[in-house]
């Protein structure tokens, strides 16, 4: 591959280069005139994953004294890929693909005037990725790497970062600092192709960007990954030759001023009420496997189940009190009564069946005779283990956050010093696991908010055993440095929870009030990865055009906060700790 | 004011990589 400079332009405070990959002829650069140009930011108008596609347009005059120096040669050429480059001293502005079509050339004035459209490139991406095979598990920041290959992005952009994103603690004794997408990847199957058909591009990156909660655009010369839940991110990593790990930025921060000069218009965007992702691959049996963790668990949020009209849930545990006796304390029996609530949205499984009275599931009484005359307190274990719990058939109410609490109360014999409650969880579904997950997040407080749906072919499926060979659409971690082998049943923060569990809660914690909403527009051009921070509010950037003196941008007020789900919904708030 | 996330040129990138050595900007291209 070789890039050769076609022509150049200067304007007061720019240069332009356009420049073509392997063209069938050797270039003699010339110069030509700018009349006009801007930079437009297309974006999504809300804070969700996918791309944020970016357009530059530039207005050149035409020489019709020579054709040899003719940008017109450039809007009907049949095999020339071209690009554009503007920098502005040794930084880099914008690159873009030259899209020929979508040029023109108007006569104003005697003059004729040549109008390029040069974009991001992500539109080349609808095309079917059955060129791309490859076999075993390949990592994410790999596959991402070839599939910008085909359409020759690395001969435009200088390399991809991808900024603070999730890593399961499976990968995190590999080298921490390479980044969750570096340690983990996935099959080909369910990704690219379903059956016998081949996905595109497009939907294939689509989903990687749902999965992982990622943005995706230009800043700069620079292909970004932006997660949509960091105010700021603390890091960046960059990723270079066939998705190699380069190196992490650590904590780049450059502040800028500009001058306001057009008046604004408050407005405000919705809060998000719910955010439902799909992941569209049939579901492994297990919900949650906490099988070793002890943990106090009041109204645990275990995950969401998906009934399929005849699933039930399946609960294994293994409860714990552990009681401090004090000394002095005479022999006589204690007993504990323990029981268990289990929560499918509103609904209580009362033992028999569901009900939206408060009911516990299970409950049990454990008794002991206990004596302590050795001088110092001493611990009393009173444990029960529950073993394939049956629930009745789901109700038919559409995906719903599980609830457990397991809760002790003495019920004979003195006081003791004070006891604890806890207990280990395996949530799984019987009779039947849905052929999709449909994962949720519940801010239904707002009631006039806003639902984001999403889908993806890839996420989580717990497997039997976390060597399990790599099914269809799973989400797997690599166990050694040289990523040749792979494990499953991954663990994305210290509850455990699911990387669409803990994504579909923070896309709505971004939105979990209403956000003002501005039109601005500033005195000097400003690039798109940016914050800005006017009467101590901070705003990010949806809409963003500049050109070579000023800047238009619609921003969004940062919030970020608990979802709240409504009380007449009967279930607890989903608090999770952040990613 | 304005905080920018990344910085502005690939130099950068290219200096904190290789310590002031040899300057690569295109970190995706094999050559």
């Amino acid at each position: 591959m070789a890039k050769q400079l076609i022509a150049t332009a200067e304007t007061a405070d720019h240069d332009f280069a356009i420049w073509a990959i392997n063209p069938p002829f050797s270039a003699n650069p010339y110069t030509f005139d700018i009349a006009s140009w801007s930079i437009d930011y297309r974006a999504l108008d809300s804070n969700k994953p996918g791309f944020l596609p970016s357009v530059c347009t530039f207005q050149a005059l035409i020489n019709d004294n020579d054709f040899t120096t003719n940008l017109r040669s450039i809007l009907q050429d049949a095999t020339g890929m071209y690009f554009v480059k503007i920098t502005k001293g040794i930084d880099v502005v914008y690159v873009g693909f030259i899209t020929p079509d979508l040029g023109e050339i108007e006569l104003i004035n005697g003059q004729r005037f040549i109008k390029f459209v040069a974009s991001d490139g992500f539109q080349m991406l609808d095309k079917t990725s059955s060129l791309y095979e490859f076999t075993g598990v390949k990592p994410f920041t790999t596959q991402i790497y070839d599939v910008f290959d085909f359409f020759d992005f690395w001969e435009v952009y200088d390399a991809y970062t991808i900024s603070q994103h999730p890593i399961p603690t499976e990968a995190v004794s590999l080298g921490a600092t390479n980044g969750g997408m570096y340690w983990t990847g996935c099959i080909q199957e369910g990704l690219y192709y379903t059956g016998t058909n081949w996905r595109n591009f497009r939907d294939v990156m689509d989903d990687i960007l749902v999965t992982f909660g990622l943005q995706c655009f230009q800043d700069r010369g620079l292909l970004v990954f932006r997660s949509t839940w960091y105010k700021t991110p603390d890091w960046y990593n960059f990723y270079g030759y066939q998705g190699a790990f380069l190196y992490r930025l650590t904590g780049y921060s450059v502040t800028d001023t500009a001058e306001v000069f057009s008046d604004g218009l408050e407005l405000f965007k919705a809060a998000t009420r719910q955010v439902f992702i799909t992941h569209n691959q049939p579901s492994s049996a297990i919900i949650k496997d906490e099988v070793t963790q002890y943990k106090s668990r009041t109204n645990y949020y275990v995950g969401n189940a998906v009934p399929t009209g005849t699933n039930k849930l399946q609960y294994n545990a293994a409860w714990k009190v552990r009681a401090t006796v004090p000394d002095g304390y005479p022999l006589q029996n204690v007993e504990f009564t323990i029981t268990a609530q289990i929560r499918y949205g509103a609904y209580y499984y009362n033992g028999t069946a569901w009900t939206k009275t408060a009911s516990n599931a299970i409950s049990v009484t454990k008794h002991k005779n206990v004596q302590n005359n050795t001088g110092d307190p001493a611990i009393e274990d009173f444990t029960h283990t529950v073993a394939n719990f049956h629930t009745a058939a789901l109700p038919n109410i559409g995906t719903q956050p599980i609830y457990v609490s397991v809760e002790a109360t003495q019920t004979a014999g003195d006081d003791l010093d004070g006891f604890v409650t806890t207990s280990t969880l395996v949530m799984e579904y019987h009779s039947g696991s849905p052929t999709a997950t449909e994962y949720y997040a519940d801010n239904t407080k707002k009631r006039n908010g806003i639902d984001l749906s999403f889908k993806t072919e890839i996420g989580d499926i717990f497997q039997s055993s976390n060597v399990a060979t790599p099914i269809a659409g799973e989400l797997r971690a690599f166990g050694n440095t040289l990523r040749t082998i792979s494990v499953t049943n991954l663990e994305w923060d210290a509850a455990e929870n699911l990387l669409l569990t803990k994504i579909s809660i923070e896309l709505g914690k971004t939105a979990f009030k209403p956000q003002q909403y501005y039109e601005i527009e500033l005195t000097k051009p400003i690039s798109y990865n940016h914050k800005f921070t006017f009467g101590s509010v901070d705003y990010k950037p949806l809409n963003l055009s500049f050109n070579e003196k000023t800047t238009t941008v619609t921003y969004r007020e940062w919030v970020y906060g608990d979802i709240l789900t409504d009380p007449k919904n009967g279930r607890p708030d989903q608090l999770l700790p952040p990613l | 004011m304005i905080t920018y996330e990344l910085p502005a040129n690939p130099l950068y990138y290219a200096y904190v990589l290789n310590d002031g050595g040899t300057v690569e900007i295109n970190n995706c291209t094999r050559l």
